[in-house]
């Protein structure tokens, strides 16, 4: 499920390596945090934080990769850098130029699932990138060259960040062969020979099916109040009209087997490297406490240096340089949880999976310790407070949980469910969720040249 | 410790300070530790503190024919201390959530402390232990040894980190700014526990220290924490690296690698941030390259779809600076992107920028800045970047004014000086398809 960004913007790139989002504080006193909607549907979310006089707008639309059209993969990442092609009032180049020439900075992202737009700007500008996003939410204007020039950003996009990196590529299969047919499995810039597909027209229609403001979300965060925020979105997105939305797929998640395995072998791999997926429940599958107990699995298995996999496979029997997991739940089906380590040199991939194996099975037969316990959640919960710092991760936490179909209360209670997680409550979904027959392993190797 | 390695372009990107739009949050000088420079901006929004710390660290005092010394024992700083092996140390890390990361550059090594107010005394505490009693115990050093020779061959894989590493050995050839950051297989298995002992001893010093912290503190407790954190070390700082003579390599450099995209570092030789143009030359850059609406973003990405990201950025070292860009674009459209980037450069220098371009410019760098004052681990990052290249507090006040003054003859004039292509310097990683003449026609 990554999240892929219309420009390399220094400030959001190392924002957006983020996995698990969610804010509110177990411990401290929690962030204030208002909602209300609009008549034509649109959700409004506002995060104050008065300490400097700056504010973030994010909008996120509840449309990604997902609702790609057959035969057109990477349609609605591709929509997303055509929202910055221009409109009548603002024409082909002048979106961003109106932003930065009055201070501001603006990006976007996409993933499988939805789209956000942002801008953080000088709080007496909140107006003025509120009237621009609502104009090309309604307006935006598609000629054929500039969707021509754009599909070759596009395809040099994907060179970057894919088909030139062979650890990219060895992910995009596994991800492929671990959702089979749902298109989680389809990546969300797209296969290139179905982003040489998209024309305008196919274009235009995605547009009108997905973009309005019923459709999406509205997160203001930084110095500003729920009235200004109620006053500005009334009068700049009020008037838009609610449409009726092309309806979304819905996909099975197809019962899997049996586990796959998948060898590659690549001239421009220099370091052989070990991946595991599983597919597992998210946020929005899943009964209380699971995917919480999942995120405390994550970390304390492969979350830094004092993880139970970096400590027995790098520190202690040398098998590995290094080794992490990640679990991400923010997701409207189905979850993911991975693994992956690169060996020491001289060391087989096969062993080092063996290794994994023998740190990864004792905790499917008992639960961790207390003192990891604790350690593992205060490290996730402190993470909260430091997302706090960022009004960018803010409204990206709020704007995700709600595009899944989440509600501003359960992020505000996730440092409490987390807390609340015990040790037999990781067990058991360890135990539910690392299923052989649920995950795709692969292994990327240096061929001979 | 997982190196940090945040681009070289992370020098200068946002600046510029604009008093209509005056933070809430004021910085204050703090007198604590003799040598060094500390600046706090207090800020109670949320319970943690960021500390952001250069120590004249950096790969230009890596001891000849042991190049990547400074990174080596960067990556070593949460490795063990004092009375704390390596596990140890990280278990009390983990146990209070404090987040120690440092990145490894040229002239300094930079040190991010980020931790929740009521761990304060802890972290302050692990990072002083850590600076002034570093353990390098075989065992680490052997491990982080393997995860540099790791790191150097995913780089190699990579054609944008080929390119740079590259660039750096050519435009700088012989001088400490030349070598790679991380040094080589050889230079790395030349260095010894003792050799980073005696390195950390002699570079993890109070002498040009320099120290932003922001966040959940007052600034009689921020001096405490300082000054026990800092106040051990030595007093002595490592003398400057020499300037470099001759810098630039002109010409297009080629490192043919089977990859669906080459990756191109183009550069010319900058400015240093003393020179009276450096802020007319930053302006420029902006324009060029800088913005997210830059000519060369016009010019390579918009009009022509040549690439996904094209930006310059002037990079400021203690000793030298360049103006430094980056490209990437699939093999048989390079030497077309390159003609477009000279073109680009060479019609800036002929004509100068517009009125509205100077004009934007100034308000997006000024108007931008209050944003680093919107969060505590940036406005310590950015507090400190200023810091790093020997700017005083006052210039907090001055630079929106500094930057409303430069006119439009100003930034003509170190566009000509520095948008030259003849004295482009090109490094390609990737392989491109034949052509006649090796060298690109100028334009």
């Amino acid at each position: 499920m990554t999240a892929l960004s219309r420009t390399t913007s220094k400030i959001a790139i190392a924002a957006l390596l983020f996995v698990a989002c969610a804010t509110g504080e177990a411990n401290a006193e929690p962030a204030k945090v208002f909602q209300f909607a609009l008549q034509n549907g649109m959700q409004v979310v506002v995060v104050p934080d008065h300490r400097a006089p700056v504010v973030t707008q994010m909008i996120v639309f509840k449309v990604g990769a997902v609702d790609d059209p057959p035969g057109i993969s990477g349609l609605a990442h591709f929509f997303e850098h055509m929202m910055f092609r221009g409109t009548k009032l603002v024409p082909a180049g002048q979106y961003s130029q109106t932003i930065a020439r009055n201070g501001g900075d603006d990006n976007a992202f996409t993933t499988h699932d939805f789209t956000a737009f942002h801008e953080q700007i000088a709080k007496d500008k909140l107006r003025l990138v509120m009237h621009l996003e609502a104009d090309r939410m309604a307006n935006l204007d598609l000629s054929e060259s500039a969707v021509g020039a754009e599909r070759d950003v596009v395809l040099e996009e994907r060179r970057m960040r894919t088909d030139n990196d062979p650890q990219a590529l060895t992910e995009e299969q596994a991800s492929a062969a671990l959702y089979l047919s749902h298109p989680y499995g389809r990546p969300v810039i797209g296969w290139p020979d179905e982003i040489r597909h998209i024309g305008r027209v196919e274009a235009d229609d995605f547009y009108k099916r997905h973009y309005a403001p019923n459709n999406a979300i509205l997160v203001v965060a930084g110095d500003t109040t729920t009235e200004d925020v109620r006053a500005a979105a009334e009068a700049e997105y009020g008037p838009l009209v609610a449409r009726d939305l092309g309806a979304r797929a819905d996909y099975a998640q197809p019962v899997r087997l049996g586990e796959t395995r998948i060898s590659v072998a690549r001239k421009d791999a220099k370091v052989p490297t070990f991946l595991r997926l599983y597919r597992v429940q998210s946020y929005a599958e899943a009964a209380p406490g699971r995917a919480e107990a999942l995120e405390v699995l994550a970390k304390l298995l492969g979350g830094g240096p004092t993880s139970m996999l970096y400590r027995r496979l790098v520190v202690e029997r040398k098998l590995a340089t290094d080794v992490s997991t990640s679990y991400e739940g923010y997701a409207r089906d189905a979850g993911e949880f991975a693994l992956s380590a690169q060996p020491r040199p001289g060391v087989s991939l096969e062993t080092l999976e063996h290794g994994i194996d023998d740190v990864v099975a004792p905790l499917l037969r008992r639960a961790p310790s207390k003192a990891e316990l604790a350690s593992a959640k205060n490290q996730l919960v402190a993470g909260v407070t430091f997302r706090r710092d960022s009004q960018f991760e803010m409204a990206s936490a709020y704007g995700q949980a709600l595009a899944i179909g989440l509600t501003v209360f359960d992020v505000q209670q996730w440092p409490s469910r987390i807390q609340g997680v015990s040790g037999e409550a990781v067990r058991k979904a360890a135990t539910a969720s690392l299923v052989k027959k649920e995950s795709v392993t692969a292994y990327l190797t240096p061929a001979a040249k | 410790m997982k190196l940090r390695r945040l681009l070289v372009f992370f020098c200068f990107f946002a600046a510029a300070f604009a008093p209509d739009y005056a933070a809430a949050t004021s910085v204050k000088a703090l007198n604590v530790v003799s040598g060094a420079q500390v600046w706090f901006a207090e800020d109670h929004t949320v319970p943690m503190i960021a500390l952001v710390a250069s120590l004249p660290s950096g790969s230009a005092y890596d001891p000849s024919a042991k190049a990547g010394t400074a990174a080596f024992a960067a990556a070593l700083l949460d490795e063990g201390a004092g009375n704390l092996d390596s596990g140890a140390f990280q278990d009390a890390l983990a146990k209070h959530a404090i987040q120690l990361s440092v990145e490894p550059g040229r002239d300094s090594m930079t040190v991010t402390l980020v931790t929740l107010s009521s761990s304060a005394k802890e972290a302050f505490r692990l990072l002083g232990l850590a600076l002034a009693h570093p353990r390098f115990d075989a065992e680490a050093v052997a491990r982080v040894r393997a995860q540099i020779l790791t790191e150097l061959e995913e780089e190699s894989e990579n054609p944008a980190s080929v390119a740079e590493k590259s660039f750096y050995s050519l435009y700088f050839g012989p001088h400490a700014y030349g070598h790679s950051l991380i040094g080589d297989q050889r230079s790395l298995g030349a260095v010894t526990p003792e050799d980073l002992r005696g390195f950390a001893r002699t570079h993890w010093v109070r002498g040009g220290l320099k120290i932003a912290l922001a966040g959940d503190t007052n600034a009689s407790a921020a001096a405490n924490l300082i000054r026990s954190t800092f106040g051990p070390l030595a007093a002595d700082a490592p003398a400057l690296p020499p300037a470099p003579g001759r810098v630039g390599a002109p010409g297009v450099h080629i490192l043919p690698m089977p990859v669906p995209q080459p990756a191109a570092i183009f550069a010319l030789p900058g400015l240093l941030r003393s020179d009276p143009d450096f802020l007319a030359g930053y302006v420029a850059n902006y324009i060029l390259g800088g913005g997210s609406s830059s000519r060369l973003t016009q010019d390579v990405r918009e009009k022509r779809g040549l690439t996904y990201d094209v930006s310059t950025d002037l990079v400021v070292y203690r000793r030298s600076g360049i103006l430094l860009g980056a490209v990437a674009t699939r093999s048989d459209a390079m030497r077309q992107t390159i003609a477009v980037v000279r073109e680009t450069l060479r019609k800036f220098a002929a004509d100068g920028p517009t009125d509205q371009e100077l004009a934007d410019a100034k308000t997006y760098l000024n108007g931008s800045f209050p944003i680093a004052y919107a969060s505590d681990v940036g406005l310590a990052a950015q507090l400190n970047a200023f810091q790093q290249v020997g700017l005083g507090i006052d210039y907090l006040d001055k630079r929106a004014g500094l930057i409303n003054a430069i006119t439009l003859a100003d930034v003509r004039r170190a566009a000509r000086r520095l948008f030259d292509p003849s004295r482009l310097t090109v490094v390609v990683a990737g392989t491109l398809p034949m052509q006649k003449a090796e060298s690109l026609p100028s334009p």
